[in-house]
């Protein structure tokens, strides 16, 4: 069904652009190139500071991909550097036949997802209610809180908890391409699945996260950003 | 269109995936339904938050110190031999296409070491493959010469967290730098990209005679075994 509604990119173009407006999605990384390389190749190396230079570039999106799926802001860090001891440990293995933040987003992938089935039944208890007080987010100081800083936690806040009621397959879509704006092709490369799949997934998952919203009263007339 | 039709096509909408016919009966269809065009909003309000959340996320301040002392507390990873060797014949410019080196005292055996079809069983979820035990290739290689000797690993899926082992019998020996290492047994852990996934392991021989050099590749509800045949003649 979803190759019959294929066009033309310049129709597809004109399609979008009435639409919602497009993040830019980026495939690439900074440093790139020969730079890169020398960095990576140090860190094969057991070089701790190279590899922390590579973890500084890609730990914000490590972090919310695990918060997507761990409600504990506290534990979820800590399953994001499980994740890159990991990463540490089998980085000797990158052959450069992916982009490294391909290689490492299924390594991501599997710690993240290996330690939110062990502890479903946990997680579930520990879940916050969405409309009691806003959790605090991760690394955020408690004595900063002016209201608008309130407001924009209350909402992330529920956004993660209605993420949480999200079938997993359009989860980690939905964090990899709209949450961290991945092409698509990268997104099909580390959810090992067809580009197409990927695009009909986040289309469901996105109409399944508006719904939960919905449900939940996030979005509204009064909410509208 | 009814409301049902349009709510199925919105999200479609929003990506820019709809035809220009589609998207005109859905423009019109909005323009006089105010529960649908709220639907819309909606989604794109959803779809703001993600990206609005994907710009704000923090890092926790202590995050790097943590890191940084779990780290220190690891192993020295170490590099795999084949890592090594990979880059040694990288500075020999031999990479992913090797070819004889004129004069040089090297040969260079290219195994199709095919770990493939790894073929699924049971639910679709479930990494369960089939173990294959083949001898792949067999080659003859001059007493005390280097054989390059290129293991091809390739999948039809990609596998993470695969412990690879190479296995040589006493009578061969690898070689690393040109230097014969007393290892007859070497281990790493990696992953398996989709396809090919070459790995080069320099060996030599120097008692005639034929061996056999086993490689294994053990993952989740993984596990292959092949062999290749060396025979070593008098050079």
């Amino acid at each position: 069904m979803h190759a019959a509604l294929r066009l033309p990119t310049a129709e597809r173009t004109a399609a979008l652009a009435s639409a919602v407006e497009p993040e830019p999605r980026v495939s690439d990384e900074t440093p790139g190139g020969p730079e890169l390389a020398a960095l990576i190749n140090q860190a094969q190396c057991g070089d701790i500071v190279a590899f922390e230079r590579l973890m500084a570039i890609h730990q914000s999106k490590i972090l919310s991909f695990a918060r997507a799926f761990v409600s504990d802001p506290e534990l979820a860090s800590d399953v994001a550097q499980d994740a890159m001891l990991r990463i540490y440990r089998s980085i000797g293995g990158f052959r450069f036949q992916s982009s490294l933040q391909t290689w490492m987003f299924r390594i991501v992938r599997n710690i993240v997802l290996d330690h939110a089935k062990s502890r479903r039944s946990k997680e579930r208890k520990r879940e916050q209610p969405l409309d009691g007080t806003p959790e605090r987010e991760m690394g955020e100081p408690a004595e900063r809180n002016p209201e608008a800083e309130l407001l924009a936690h209350e909402r992330k806040s529920q956004l993660w908890s209605a993420l949480a009621e999200i079938p997993e397959a359009y989860r980690s879509v939905l964090v990899l391409a709209d949450l961290q704006g991945m092409s698509y092709e990268e997104v099909a490369a580390i959810v090992e699945t067809p580009v197409g799949t990927v695009k009909s997934r986040l289309n469901r998952g996105r109409e399944a996260l508006r719904s939960v919203l919905v449900a939940k009263g996030c979005l509204g007339e009064g909410k509208r950003s | 269109m009814t409301c049902a039709d349009c709510s199925k096509l919105l999200p479609l909408l929003t990506s820019g995936d709809l035809s220009r016919q589609q998207r005109a009966a859905v423009e019109s269809h909005l323009s006089g339904c105010a529960s649908c065009q709220g639907q819309l909003d909606e989604l794109r309000q959803t779809i703001s938050l993600l990206r609005e959340a994907g710009r704000s996320t923090t890092v926790p301040s202590d995050f790097q110190s943590k890191l940084h002392a779990r780290l220190l507390a690891e192993p020295v990873p170490k590099l795999p031999l084949l890592t090594r060797l990979w880059w040694t014949l990288e500075r020999l410019g031999l990479d992913s296409e090797p070819r004889l080196l004129a004069g040089a005292a090297l040969a260079i055996l290219l195994v199709g070491l095919v770990l493939v079809p790894l073929r699924h069983r049971g639910e679709a979820t479930a990494r369960v493959f089939v173990p294959e035990e083949t001898v792949a290739a067999s080659f003859r290689i001059p007493s005390h010469r280097v054989a390059v000797v290129q293991l091809d690993f390739v999948a039809d899926v990609s596998v993470d967290d695969v412990e690879f082992e190479v296995n040589l019998p006493g009578e061969l020996e690898f070689v690393d730098a040109g230097q014969a290492i007393a290892e007859r047994h070497i281990a790493w852990h990696g992953s398996l990209a989709v396809g090919s996934n070459p790995v080069p392991v320099a060996i030599r021989g120097a008692r005639p005679g034929r061996y056999r050099v086993t490689a294994h590749a053990r993952g989740r509800d993984v596990t292959v075994r092949h062999e290749v045949l060396l025979e070593v003649v008098p050079s």
